[in-house]
């Protein structure tokens, strides 16, 4: 596989992808918030192939007998082959084969679910195994019925043997199904008919943003954002945790494949709420899968038993990791619900929920006429009274703020930042304050300045910014586009110490990039250093004192 | 784009009424060349890849009926100018595809590097990769690796500075490389 390859194959994802590229349009009303403003688009769900490769070990002599085991949920041994290869030293590398087991996440042995789900996989496994009849619907789209969408099929054969199979075990299908994101998830809840993730009475908390999707079987998958109580001994960091339902009258085909029986550990655990679970956990830390079988569904909860810290841009990896404790995931398992029954979900219902909600977003986003862009707001007082609101909390990280008559056009700019740095600059434009220069971005719910700027002559500006083992310097203007300004880049001047060639200079495309000597280098980056304009910061507090 | 208007061409199609051919070049022409030009670095074998899409649409409409139109339309223009696209030439053109391609190469692990595998099994791939990003982080990867719009154009079309685009491209890059090391062995 090369670059080529990626690029072509692209080119067969499904339509809806590509609809979705063209119609949507953002507009940010909150500093940070984007939304969506286009059409609905909609994501075709493919077996969702957990692949964590993990080991697990049975405890054996001087353990406490398991009411049941992973291998409850084997459906199939798992095989590839990943040959052998040629490197770029002329050494032949061996990548190891990989033997594994599948595991059902939908119900244990003997059950219709697991029975269906077995006879399904064993189906796909040998049909079109040269992919003949994948290949011949190239460039011819097949409209596959909405029911049938989440089990990957291509064929009509496929289509007609998940009905095979379904009424052989007295299933139901899947059934059509709605992702969510993370600003929509209340509409999940609401379809579902589901309260809360979390036990009631719960003191932990689950973040608003919460992302997945649900079927109109029932079934459902969804990713959330979880924190525990502070109380000694808790678990104290942020948890991106999962939890995947499957309802036992639905035929399902997601799996996991978990590699050698070693190196996990599995025991039972009963929660304070009396539901019992099957938890499965790595030996060397980091990751938990926990179970609960009941007699209308089985759940799956995964958890982030770790947390990783102190980034390292040279090796572009995390120095230090922090793993939870198997009492610490006792405490988290204990909050969490796995008593949840959804009934039958009304899809039609449930997409005139979203559709509602999305159409009052675009509503929103319609008053708004400048809304394209960073919350375009009537003058500095505003942004800077937002700051100090501390509305959308998180995003408002700056501290200081400056203003100084960067293009000299006669009306000075507002700087915002901190620690006497610069990462966003907004600008009068037609009357209205505008963000142009936005350094800040959200990982993990958490915002934080990843560029910074200094002000220099002639209406240029100079960013910093540091990537995974690479150095930008880059050289900005702002400059007009169909009533706004935008931001514009000059050149940038790159430094990667470990690339083939450590310095180089890009054109305003990244895709561009001329290697330089070092000696070019530190000349372009003194002469642009040397434009750099000192400008003093001040406390966002004293703004209005300031400028009343 | 207008649903009541694609639905009249795709009607004009479905009845093989030839102005549905006419229809869709006063609608899409102008997109679809754009979009074949940016692959094909050439003005000829643009407005032949365009021909191409037209005659392409004829043949399979009917018996599919498209839902979305342009989408649709899209697809097969692509497909057909990396089909007629002759990498060698481009490269000698620094046609900005070639440019792309080595940017996606960055995605590619070692353990995937020599596995020969069918553009249709890769877009499957690709696939669940899209479907776990956020909408906007989608978007500007398809908008960049399909589309083959510039930074710039994508940064004016969202509303984002450059600089977010470029870091959002850097680190969506680096998300596919890690989804591709697992697929590469589950696959």
């Amino acid at each position: 596989m090369n670059g080529k390859n990626l690029m072509t194959g692209l080119g067969h994802i499904s339509e809806k992808y590509f609809y979705e590229a063209e119609v949507t349009s953002f507009t940010k009303h909150n500093i940070g918030t984007y939304e969506k403003t286009g059409n609905q688009s909609y994501i075709i769900r493919r077996p969702v192939l957990i692949a964590a490769l993990m080991a697990m070990i049975l405890l054996l002599a001087g353990c406490a007998v398991l009411i049941w085991s992973l291998k409850d949920l084997k459906i199939s041994d798992y095989h590839r082959n990943n040959g052998s290869f040629i490197n770029a030293n002329g050494d032949m590398i061996t990548v190891p084969d990989v033997d594994g087991n599948v595991l059902s996440l939908h119900g244990l042995q003997g059950s219709p679910v697991y029975l269906a789900h077995q006879e399904w996989y064993a189906f796909t496994e040998n049909y079109d195994s040269d992919h003949t009849l994948m290949n011949s619907y190239d460039n011819m789209p097949m409209d596959i019925p909405e029911d049938y969408e989440a089990y990957s099929v291509y064929t009509q054969e496929m289509m007609d043997k998940v009905d095979e199979i379904a009424n052989k075990y007295n299933l139901k299908l899947l059934g059509a199904f709605a992702p969510f994101q993370s600003y929509e998830s209340h509409v999940f809840y609401e379809a579902l008919g589901i309260d809360s993730l979390l036990v009631q009475g719960s003191n932990a908390k689950i973040d608003t943003r919460a992302s997945g999707k649900f079927y109109a079987g029932g079934n459902f998958d969804i990713s959330f954002r979880m924190t525990m109580p502070s109380e000694d001994g808790a678990w104290p960091y942020e948890m991106l945790n999962s939890m995947y339902y499957s309802k036992a009258d639905c035929f399902d085909d997601t799996y996991m494949v978990i590699g050698d029986w070693s190196q996990w550990e599995q025991w039972n655990y009963t929660t304070q709420n009396g539901d019992e679970l099957l938890i499965m956990w790595f030996k060397d830390g980091g990751g938990a899968r926990v179970f609960c079988s009941r007699e209308d569904a089985l759940i799956c909860v995964s958890v982030e038993a770790q947390y990783l810290t102190d980034y390292n841009s040279g090796t572009s990896e995390y120095d230090t990791t922090i793993y939870m404790t198997k009492n610490q995931l006792k405490q988290v398992l204990d909050q969490i619900d796995f008593s949840i029954r959804v009934d039958h979900v009304n899809m039609d219902i449930a997409r005139e929920k979203l559709e509602k909600f999305r159409h009052q977003r675009e509503q929103a986003a319609a008053k708004d006429p400048e809304g394209y862009n960073a919350h375009i707001q009537k003058d500095f007082q505003s942004f800077i009274q937002t700051h100090l609101d501390g509305k959308g909390s998180e995003r408002y990280i700056a501290e200081q703020y400056a203003l100084w008559d960067i293009d000299g056009d006669g009306t000075e700019e507002l700087m915002l930042g901190n620690n006497d740095r610069i990462f966003e600059i907004v600008y009068m434009v037609n009357g209205k304050a505008q963000m142009v220069h936005d350094g800040a971005d959200e990982s993990n719910g958490q915002y934080y300045a990843y560029q910074y700027y200094d002000v220099c002559k002639d209406g240029k500006l100079l960013s910093y910014l540091e990537g995974n083992g690479f150095y930008w310097t880059t050289l900005y203007t702002a400059e007009d586009y169909d009533g706004r300004k935008v931001e514009k880049t000059i050149d940038i001047l790159q430094y990667a110490p470990n690339g083939e060639y450590p310095w180089a200079r890009k054109g305003p495309e990244p895709s561009y990039s001329e290697p330089i000597s070092e000696e070019e280098y530190n000349e372009a980056l003194t002469a642009y250093q040397s434009e750099v304009i000192p400008v003093e910061m001040h406390p966002i507090a004293v703004f209005f004192e300031n400028h009343s | 784009m207008n649903q009541l208007k694609d639905e009249g061409i795709i009607d004009l199609f479905w009845h093989r009424d030839e102005s549905a051919i006419a229809e869709t070049d006063a609608a899409y022409g102008r997109f679809l060349f754009i979009l074949s030009d940016r692959i094909l670095q050439n003005r000829e074998d643009a407005e032949e890849n365009v021909s191409d899409t037209y005659l392409r649409t004829w043949q399979v409409i009917p018996p599919h009926r498209p839902r979305y139109f342009q989408a649709f339309l899209s697809k097969i223009c692509r497909h057909l100018a990396f089909d007629r696209l002759d990498w060698k030439l481009a490269a000698k053109r620094n046609a900005e595809v070639v440019s792309l391609s080595q940017e996606m190469e960055q995605c590619i692990p070692d353990t995937a590097a020599q596995r020969k595998m069918e553009a249709r099994e890769i877009g499957q791939i690709l696939e669940g990769f899209l479907g776990s990003l956020s909408l906007e982080k989608r978007c500007i990867f398809l908008r960049r690796y399909l589309y083959m719009d510039t930074v710039s154009q994508i940064s004016q079309r969202y509303g984002m500075t450059e600089s977010k685009v470029k870091m959002q491209l850097h680190r969506i890059r680096t998300q596919l490389r890690m989804y591709l090391e697992k697929e590469g062995i589950c696959v």
